[in-house]
């Protein structure tokens, strides 16, 4: 099933031959067609007909060069920034056309028309579990992300890749990897290790806080995306106070420190959202492997991973820390083909099998999600080069 | 027990995809379902809390919502009763003037006064639990008003 590739030095990743990868991407393509389209027949309006296709054509080529080249995040990462970035470009122009503005009134809040975020998961389940109510001002079951569709997804997304959640399914996430990115070499190099138990912290005391005054505290006080996405209307000093933390912390963790660090600063030092989803990687049969036999201790993994999920006790182990978010970072820079995907509980010596079986669920709910989102972004962009604005249009 | 647990785990990496596939072509029904089979309902605080009663009147109808004086271990000292004036066909009278009885046990707990077009409240409690009015808030069809209670 594999053939080599052609590197410098080392084992190459090991390459799928072309025949195998079209036909394990064509259940691929077939399903994003179908997702895209959503059975509709495709729309006869160029501004329309343009994204769908030019999406679609993306993801699948992104799909195909990740199956055949043998590497994950190479063609894992432009799909994940650019759902980001999508969102943003959907978010923003939709809630100006639904409600005018992207500040959420009062209003929202006692009609329940504030989409639901997984963010807000964690804080909720201790006053779920005494109450039986969800402490978000959403809907549960009607509108756009209501709270019980986003359960959902979290709920099999989590049970499937468990942190890789945070590198194929947060719609923020692609963010702070988007400035991560944007230097070759870091200036800050070095980043202290004590640092990684922040977002555990931060966690801790949220969900407390959260439990104790039955309001999501993260969401009113700390969440950076609200910066990008919507926030309380400023009305008073309480709110001011609120949108000048939110607009920081986005600067400072989502844009600087990323590009500073060349890390996701945001979801490897803060996000407390990450560090719960860090505690499904548990339950979750996928995970990386460091074979030490073949492992020369080059560091060049460690260096690497953006949520510093590895050091050298990861490499000794033969696993990364549980807050890997299975990006594959490590995987495709290993030179010496050390660091595969695996399946827990099956013998090494597999790494395609491991990795096929894991990108296609993965990348499927990353196609599904931000395929849509690509799409609605790309239709934005078209939009405001035509007519001048972002809203409006069909 | 190696192939065992060795199939198990490849069955289970296998079924990934069909579990995606199933959660997003039937997310309406296992959401639906989830709602259903916990009971889950979003917290008072945010939705005003259950309808219990609804009064029509000529042009508007009044509801009333349940107290509400929810914390993590039981009820709180504190808390809000939430009245919603809904129109019937687009506005409002000019004025509204309500007696409202929210805990039905007979006796008026405060009366309500709104000038519809400017939105001003005049509140005047005539039982001990009611503290304050909230600001009105307005929305096209509808006035939201929630009164602070203290818990009796
Ligand atoms: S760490 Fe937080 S922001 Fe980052 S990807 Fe995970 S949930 Fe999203
Ligand atoms: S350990 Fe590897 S897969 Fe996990 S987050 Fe780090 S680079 Fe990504």
């Amino acid at each position: 099933m594999t053939e080599r590739g052609r590197t410098s030095y080392g084992c190459p990743p090991t390459r799928i031959a072309w025949h195998w990868t079209i036909l394990l991407a064509v259940p691929m393509v077939l399903l994003t067609a179908m997702t895209m389209t959503q059975g509709q027949p495709l729309p006869k309006e160029l501004r329309l007909l343009i994204p769908l296709i030019v999406s679609f054509v993306f993801l699948n080529a992104m799909f195909i060069l990740m199956l055949r080249s043998g590497r994950i995040d190479q063609f894992r990462s432009p799909v994940f920034i650019l759902y980001a970035l999508g969102l943003v470009m959907m978010f923003i122009p939709n809630m100006l056309e639904v409600r005018g503005t992207v500040a959420i009134g009062a209003e929202e809040i006692v009609q329940g028309k504030v989409p639901f975020c997984h963010m807000v998961i964690p804080m909720t389940i201790i006053p779920a579990a005494f109450t039986r109510t969800i402490i978000f001002p959403g809907s549960m079951l009607e509108g756009f992300a209501s709270i019980g569709t986003m359960l959902v997804l979290w709920l099999v997304v989590s049970i499937v890749l468990g942190r890789g959640w945070c590198s194929w399914v947060c719609f923020y996430g692609g963010l702070d990897e988007g400035f991560s990115r944007i230097l070759r070499t870091p200036l800050i190099r070095r980043i202290s290790p004590t640092l990684r138990y922040v977002p555990f912290a931060v966690l801790l005391v949220i969900v407390l806080l959260s439990a104790v005054y039955l309001t999501p505290t993260y969401c009113e006080w700390l969440c950076p995306y609200k910066s990008v996405t919507e926030f309380a209307a400023v009305t008073d000093a309480r709110t001011l106070i609120q949108t000048v933390i939110f607009v920081a912390l986005f600067v400072g963790l989502v844009i600087i420190l990323p590009i500073l660090t060349g890390k996701r600063t945001q979801c490897g030092l803060f996000c407390p959202m990450g560090a719960f989803q860090s505690f499904t990687n548990k339950v979750n049969i996928f995970g990386i492997r460091i074979d030490k036999d073949k492992c020369i201790q080059c560091g060049a993994c460690i260096k690497a991973c953006p949520t510093l999920s590895l050091d050298q006790t990861c490499l000794e182990k033969g696993s990364p820390r549980m807050t890997c978010s299975k990006c594959g970072r490590c995987v495709d820079v290993c030179k010496f083909g050390a660091v595969s995907m695996q399946i827990k509980g099956t013998p090494p010596g597999h790494p395609n099998l491991g990795r096929v079986l894991f990108v296609y669920p993965a990348f499927l709910v990353m196609a599904i999600m931000g395929g849509s989102m690509i799409q609605q972004g790309l239709y934005r962009i078209i939009l405001l080069v035509t007519t001048g604005s972002l809203v409006g249009g069909s | 027990m190696k192939n065992i647990r060795m199939i198990m785990a490849y069955s289970w990496a296998v079924l990934a995809v069909p579990l995606i596939l199933a959660t997003f072509l039937g997310m309406p029904t296992w959401a639906r379902f989830l709602v259903d089979t916990t009971g889950l309902k979003v917290a008072p605080k945010f939705s005003g809390g259950e309808v219990i009663r609804t009064i029509e009147y000529q042009g508007y109808s009044t509801r009333i919502h349940e107290p509400s004086f929810d914390g993590l271990f039981g009820p709180c000292k504190q808390g809000f009763v939430q009245i919603d004036w809904k129109a019937n066909a687009g506005s409002f009278p000019e004025t509204i003037s309500e007696m409202i009885d929210y805990d039905q046990n007979g006796t008026v707990d405060f009366s309500v006064v709104i000038q519809t077009q400017t939105d001003q409240v005049t509140l005047k409690a005539l039982d001990s639990p009611v503290i304050a009015p909230e600001p009105l808030i307005s929305i096209p069809d509808m006035k939201i008003l929630r009164i602070r209670l203290r818990n009796p």
